[in-house]
Order: C-alpha cells, then structure tokens, then sequence
C-alpha cells in the first residue's frame, strides 16, 4: 500500500489513517512550522483507498516477442527511434503512455493520491526469480538486482522478468533515445572543446568522448491540483526628494508599503522529481549532479508504454525513493512555481516585495514512474587533497542539450587572473584621474 | 591625505575586482555550478481563481535605495514561513 501524498508531513502517514475524518488526531500529519494542525488537517481530505493505474498491461515473466515473427531477439535503434527486431527487420513502438493509460486525463479533478503500478512502494525483495521458458520448459533463474533480461541456454530465446516486480527497476512509461550515439559524441567534443584552456591536464590526456554511456535516469513524473496562497509586503515607488546642496546632495526615495496576498488555484503538469537518492542529492561542493538536471526538459508527453527491450544496449539507474519520501521535494517544486506564477501578478510593487508566508493545500496528484534518457560522460579528477571528484558531461538523449562540468587547473587560472588584475591595477590608477577631469 | 588613499586603495580595489572577475568567469564557464532546470517557469502549469488583495500599510520618506530592503521578489526557491490556508 502507498501512503497519499502529504507535502506537509515529514514522514509517510501509517496504513490505517488514510480516514479522511481521522486526520486531525494523527501527529504526523502536523505542519512543520508548529501552526495549529487542526486547522491545517481539515482542510487536507484525503479519500479512502488506493488509486493505482495498473502499466503492466498483465505482462507475466516470459517471451517479448516480435509482433511479427514472434522472435525474442529485439533491440532498440535510436536512429530508427523504435524497437527492432534483429531478426525480421520489423520496427515498431509501444503505445503512448499518457493515452494507453490516461496519465494526461484532466489535472483539476484529480482527488488524493493517484499513481502508476510502477510508482508502488518499492518491496524489498532480493530473491531471484524462476521462469520457466515457454519455448522448451527449461527453469531459467533471474536475480532482478542484476537484470531484466536473460537467455534461455537452452533454446536462446530472451526471457524478461514481468512488469510486477516491485524493487524499482521496471517504470511505468520510458521515453527511448533519439539521440544516437555519435550525436551525443559530438556534443560533448564540442564542449570540451570550448574548455581545453584551463581544464586539468588529468582530464585532457584521458578525454574519449566515445566512451559515454547511454543510461536511463528513474524520475517521478507528478501532475497535481492545489491551492496556494501567497502573502508578503511590497513598495510602491512614489517619487525622489533631494536635500543638501552641491557635493553635499542626498537623494531619498520615497514609497507606499502595503501588506498583500495572492491565492490561486494551480494545477501542475508533468514536474519531474529525481527518484534516486544519490542522483537527488545535489550539493555543488561535492557531486555535479546539477548538471544532469540542467540538461532538462524532456518531452515526457512522448512516452510509452515500458518495454524491457528499450533498454538493450543501455543500461539504466534504480528507483530507490517512493512517493511519501517524495512529499517534500514536491511541495517545494509546486511552492516555488506559484512563486514564479505570482511574481507576475504584482504590478504595483516596482521597488520589489518581500515574500513572506506561503501555503499549499493539495487536492490530487497523479504520480507516473518514469525513465528518462541521458549520455553520460564521466570524469574522475584526483585532488591535491587526496580525494575522488567526479565531473559529468550530460547529454539530453531526445534533445541533444548539453551540460557539463570540466575541472579547472587551479594554477593556470590563478596565474591568468592574477596578469588579469595587473589590468585592473592600471585601471584603478586612472580611475581617479578620470573623475577629477569631470 | 586623500591622494594617498586614492593612489593606494582604488589601485588595490581595481586589482581585485578584475582579478576575482576573471576567475569567478572562467571557472563557472567550466564548472556550471550555477546551472540547473527552471521548472519553475518551465514546467506547463494552469493558474485559475487568483483572489487578491492589497492593503496600505505605511509610507516611507527616507529611503536610501531604489528598490525594496531585503526584497525577495525573484528568489522562487527560496522558501519562507510555511502556513496552513484557511
């Protein structure tokens, strides 16, 4: 059972109080900043029961097979941008996500907690999985940690594992590579190209660009309905007055303050959350995490249906966060937008506004478990200090946008900056002189 | 006295402003530590029923700046006090 989407509890609600009348008795569910939780929890109703959209389209473990010829040896092209089969030549797509499962149905009437099979709890399961092969009954054994996939050694046909199991590794929609390989190779030359000047030695001696990996990022597609209110104090600029006279001249401003707020309804689509804990940390002074953030947007609209053979040829990082760890982050994405939505409704305050209260109450969200394509190259800089730092280069694998990270030699740079502060020696030399002249 | 200050300090401050410039440029053309997705103005979004209100509270005569102590105006992902609505 999944516990429904709190942004303001700090921890996942226990099973037995999803009762929309019990909320208010339970301390979890209190609002972090100590206001009275009663008031908060009757305006956050919460229905009964789970809502999930089943995406495994009753797939049990056994043959993906070619619709065509019904051979098991597929893989994926990005150039062709669909499933082939290496053995007929037959090309062809899953359905499109968002209309073979409704994840696009209307946001507003969306009420508590929504989500995709594979968005569930993650089960903790490291058991391995027996398939008997359909092709000649051998038991074939998959550990699910290590593979999606593998090959009956007797009949070498592929057997997959079924879309139920739960540790994170099977998403309900994927969106496949359309960047090829010698695209993204491409970009990423070109980046590094610009940054050779002052880039670590380390770092250009091993630079081979061709060695990127295609990897699939596990995200959490959300789709939510709330209300939020804003509240601050802004200032009207009225006019200038001046006292003094000649060099002694001051120059005041003068304002209106007001006290003011905004409430609106906001209906979220499609906001993308990191789903993997290590790849959701980012903290500049110690990973470039951002830099795989900062290659977004993707076309999530564009998704299908998953399909283990997608995945041939690239390999692809674990779920390993569910939805109630997810509340905050989520509360903070939808906050942040409303903040952005409102700074356009404050035409009075030309000198600014402090914000300073804000609110949320979700109605619904719909959450979609999601892999997301991106070429990564990599780079591990040693450090005077003894330690590991790793530098990526992100390729968005639809897009082909490009971001990355690129150590700097330390030396080189302060070196050129120190000649370039001989310049601002000179500078600083003439500056007087010059306003003395006017 | 305030030639001395003039020939020493603004030479001094003139060095480190270029100097600090440069480096801080370059090193985040390299490094993008500054670089991360807007969703906040990206991500496609519906606003309906905006409720409003504006009310005066005090004038100010003496300001020393143009534009709002502390304003916060454009910090979206800066969170302030959370409250519950009503």
């Amino acid at each position: 059972m999944s516990a429904p989407f709190d942004p303001n509890a700090p921890r996942p609600i226990p099973q037995g109080a999803h009762d929309a009348h019990r909320v208010a008795a339970d301390p979890q569910g209190a609002p972090l900043n100590g206001t009275e939780a009663s008031d908060e929890a009757m305006t956050d109703v919460r229905p009964v029961g789970e809502q999930v959209i089943d995406t495994s389209r009753g797939q049990q473990s056994g043959f993906q097979k070619c619709p065509r010829c019904g051979s098991t040896e597929i893989g994926y092209s990005p150039v062709a941008a669909a499933l082939v089969c290496t053995y007929c030549r037959f090309q062809w797509n899953e359905a499109n996500a968002d209309q073979q499962f409704g994840f696009d149905s209307s946001i507003g009437s969306l009420r508590g907690t929504v989500h995709g099979s594979g968005a569930a709890n993650l089960v903790e399961d490291d058991s391995v999985v027996t398939i008997r092969c359909a092709g000649c009954g051998a038991d074939v054994v998959i550990d699910p940690q290590q593979a999606a996939q593998a090959r009956c050694h007797w009949c070498r046909q592929v057997l997959s594992l079924g879309q139920r199991i739960g540790n994170g590794r099977i998403p309900d929609a994927i969106l496949p590579f359309t960047v090829p390989h010698e695209a993204a190779v491409k970009n990423i030359r070109e980046f590094a190209g610009s940054r050779r000047a002052f880039a670590t030695a380390a770092f250009k001696e091993g630079f081979q660009p061709q060695n990127i990996l295609g990897v699939y990022m596990p995200y959490m597609l959300v789709d939510a309905t709330m209300d939020v209110e804003l509240q601050g104090r802004g200032q009207e600029h009225l006019g200038t007055r001046t006292v003094g006279s000649d060099d002694k001249r001051r120059t005041y401003y003068i304002a209106q303050e007001y006290e003011f707020g905004r409430r609106f309804t906001l209906r979220v689509d499609d906001l993308p959350l990191e789903s993997n804990a290590d790849r959701a940390h980012m903290n500049t002074a110690v990973n470039t995490n951002n830099v795989i953030n900062a290659v977004q947007p993707f076309d999530t609209k564009n998704a299908v249906a998953y399909n283990p053979n997608y995945l041939s040829g690239f390999t692809s990082e674990r779920r390993d966060t569910n939805i109630a760890d997810l509340g905050g982050e989520a509360a903070d994405g939808f906050l942040s937008i409303a903040r952005a939505r409102a700074s356009g409704m404050l035409p009075l305050y030309d000198r600014g506004v402090v914000w300073e209260r804000e609110g949320l109450d979700v109605h619904g969200s719909r959450w979609v478990s999601i892999y997301l394509p991106v070429w990564l190259y990599s780079h591990m800089e040693q450090r005077s200090d003894g330690s590991q730092f790793v530098h990526y280069i992100a390729v968005n694998g639809r897009t082909g946008r490009t971001m990355g990270s690129v150590p700097v030699s330390q030396g080189k740079l302060i070196a050129v900056s120190a000649l370039a502060s001989l310049g601002g020696l000179v500078l600083g030399f003439l500056a007087p002189l010059v306003a003395n002249v006017f | 006295m305030n030639e001395a200050i003039s020939y020493i300090l603004f030479p001094l401050g003139g060095m480190l402003l270029v100097g600090l410039t440069v480096y801080f440029a370059i090193y985040q053309y390299y490094r993008n530590t500054d670089k991360s997705y807007e969703f906040e103005t990206q991500t496609s979004v519906e606003v309906v029923d905006v409720q409003m209100y504006d009310r005066p509270t005090r004038r100010y005569d003496s300001l020393r700046s143009r534009m709002m102590n502390g304003h916060n105006t454009l910090d979206h992902r800066q969170r302030v006090r959370r409250v519950p609505l009503k």
